[in-house]
């Protein structure tokens, strides 16, 4: 335990010796670790944006004016009986047309040829979703059958898969993403740059300490390991400090970010709070071994025992 | 205690530190080996705490061979060679006691028995009275009495003086000679290297000669021949 706790020392008189040359690192891993924190929060952001853009395709299904409220209640929920389909919605003719006049209550002259008709021109309309995106081929096939169609109930279908839409938001998701990841990298090896050229430093500065150390019989792992551990020091303070300045952020941005995403899926403060642990433990563990690795290159090169 | 068998010592491409040494240094003596700049004296030294391997022979420490000691092994055999060179090697941004105390903390030495050697081993040098002292509070005879009592608290069976009165005047030099026969009475095995032809005659002691790599003289009670 007094070995444990000698090496411990050792290391904090390591840090104090070389303090800015320790600043220095810990603001660089910090840097690393905010690209982190980057990243994630675009996955969030962009998986909440994907969800949005799914949940605005649909196949509509408009009905002849002449079909009753009775007929497009039945067709719903024979079309709710398809493989795959998520939901079935009906909107009455009368919510129809009253969708109709909100819509258009600014245009007079559409208002008033709709009035000049005294009659309701609209049909009910069912909105089908699939359970995924690959289902809607499938269900739209299943409305093309020809008994519906011999029914007459069905006056025409829509189908606006936005698939267009969704590949070219999967491009920018895969840009942006792959940006923030470059970001990431950088900042890590720059991370481990850093570190090896601190350690190599305290080496350099501890030299006569080194010197009598091997001379009156240190092991190997005492003179050592220290200078490792350093490493994971450097680790611990970046990430708690990237941890401190992140999260307050992100509460602070949250209820902006929710209200121009529409969904509480884009909450990246709620993301935060349900994988905490999780993510401390992944920044840590990644910037530690690559923190432990860098400095154990430049104690093999430059530390001879 | 000390064998050298053949000893031969090459750095390439072409320099020759040590050829062919031999000889025994039994438990309990003086031993001062002399020569000039260049004859090999600190590599036989370097060479019997593991800093330096032979290129051929054997070197047999206490029983032990270490010709091809491992790494890992080298610290067990420090802890039982204590060393004390000319520029004292001492640590002047901790006191005398934290000096000294230094040699036991970094081998995994409890506190407790820490606190009880180095108290000890400090009067035994004559500086238990300055404890709280840093190294450039000292005279030059001082610090490497510090050196040497850091030598000790391994209580070896081997202790190698490398030059240890070469930045001390006429008068501290003394005090280390008397000190350093005084440890020698205790039992301790010592190797003093020197080219001060005052220590090594006052000590009257074994003195192995070295020239240009070889042994050219090992006398009993020697004296400073070149």
């Amino acid at each position: 335990m007094s070995k444990l706790l000698r090496i411990l020392t050792s290391t904090a008189v390591h840090f104090r010796r070389n303090l800015w040359l320790s600043i220095i690192t810990i603001v660089i891993m910090g840097f690393a670790s905010f690209a982190g924190h980057l990243l994630i929060a675009t996955r969030v952001l962009t998986t909440a944006a994907a969800e949005l853009l799914t949940q605005k395709v649909d196949i509509t299904l408009y009905l002849s004016p002449q079909t009753s409220n009775e007929t497009a209640a039945q067709l719903q929920k024979k079309i709710q009986r398809f493989p795959n389909v998520a939901s079935v919605q009906v909107e009455s003719a009368d919510q129809v047309y009253a969708t109709f006049l909100k819509r258009y209550e600014k245009e007079n002259d559409t208002i008033k040829a709709l009035r000049a008709i005294n009659t309701n021109p609209f049909g009910s309309v069912i909105r089908v979703r699939g359970d995924t995106i690959g289902d809607y081929s499938k269900i739209f096939e299943e409305l093309n059958d020809p008994t519906l169609a011999a029914e007459g109930v069905i006056a025409r279908k829509s189908f606006d898969d936005r698939s267009d839409l969704l590949e070219r938001f999967s491009h920018v998701e895969r840009s942006i993403r792959w940006t923030v990841e470059g970001v990431l990298a950088f900042f890590l090896f720059l991370s481990l740059i850093v570190v090896y050229n601190t350690i190599r430093m305290a080496i350099f500065s501890q030299r006569d300490e080194i010197g009598i150390m091997k001379l009156v019989g240190a092991t190997n792992g005492f003179i050592r390991l220290p200078f490792v551990i350093e490493g994971v020091v450097y680790t611990v303070i970046a990430v708690g400090l990237s941890f401190a300045l992140w999260i307050p952020f992100v509460r602070w941005i949250d209820p902006g970010v929710v209200n121009l995403f529409t969904t509480s899926h884009a909450s990246i403060a709620d993301f935060y709070s349900a994988n905490m642990l999780t993510l401390v433990l992944i920044q840590t563990g990644t910037l530690a071994i690559a923190s432990m690795g860098s400095a154990g290159l430049a104690v093999g090169r430059y530390l001879k025992v | 205690m000390i064998e050298f068998h053949n000893v031969s010592k090459l750095y390439p491409p072409d320099i020759t530190a040590l050829t062919s040494v031999n000889g025994v240094i039994e438990h309990g003596e003086f031993v001062s080996i002399v020569g000039r700049s260049g004859t090999g004296k600190t590599t036989l030294i370097k060479m019997l705490i593991a800093e330096e391997r032979p290129t051929a022979g054997r070197i047999v420490v206490g029983g032990w061979d270490i010709t091809h000691i491992k790494a890992h092994e080298k610290p067990v055999l420090r802890r039982q060679i204590g060393m004390v060179f000319q520029d004292f090697k001492l640590l002047n941004k901790k006191t005398v006691f934290e000096n000294v105390a230094f040699a036991l903390e970094v081998c995994g030495a409890p506190s407790d028995h820490i606190k009880t050697i180095v108290p000890q081993v400090l009067k035994i040098v004559g500086l238990d009275n300055k404890i709280d002292r840093f190294p450039l509070q000292l005279s030059g005879g001082e610090q490497q009495r510090v050196a040497i009592a850091r030598a000790l608290v391994h209580a070896p069976k081997i202790l190698i003086a490398d030059e240890p009165t070469g930045n001390l005047d006429a008068i501290h030099a003394q005090e280390i000679t008397d000190l350093l026969i005084k440890i020698n009475q205790f039992g301790t095995t010592l190797v003093l290297v020197t080219h001060n032809r005052e220590v090594v005659n006052r000590i009257r002691q074994r003195v192995i000669t070295l020239d240009h790599g070889t042994i050219i003289s090992d006398q009993k009670n020697g004296k400073y021949i070149l």
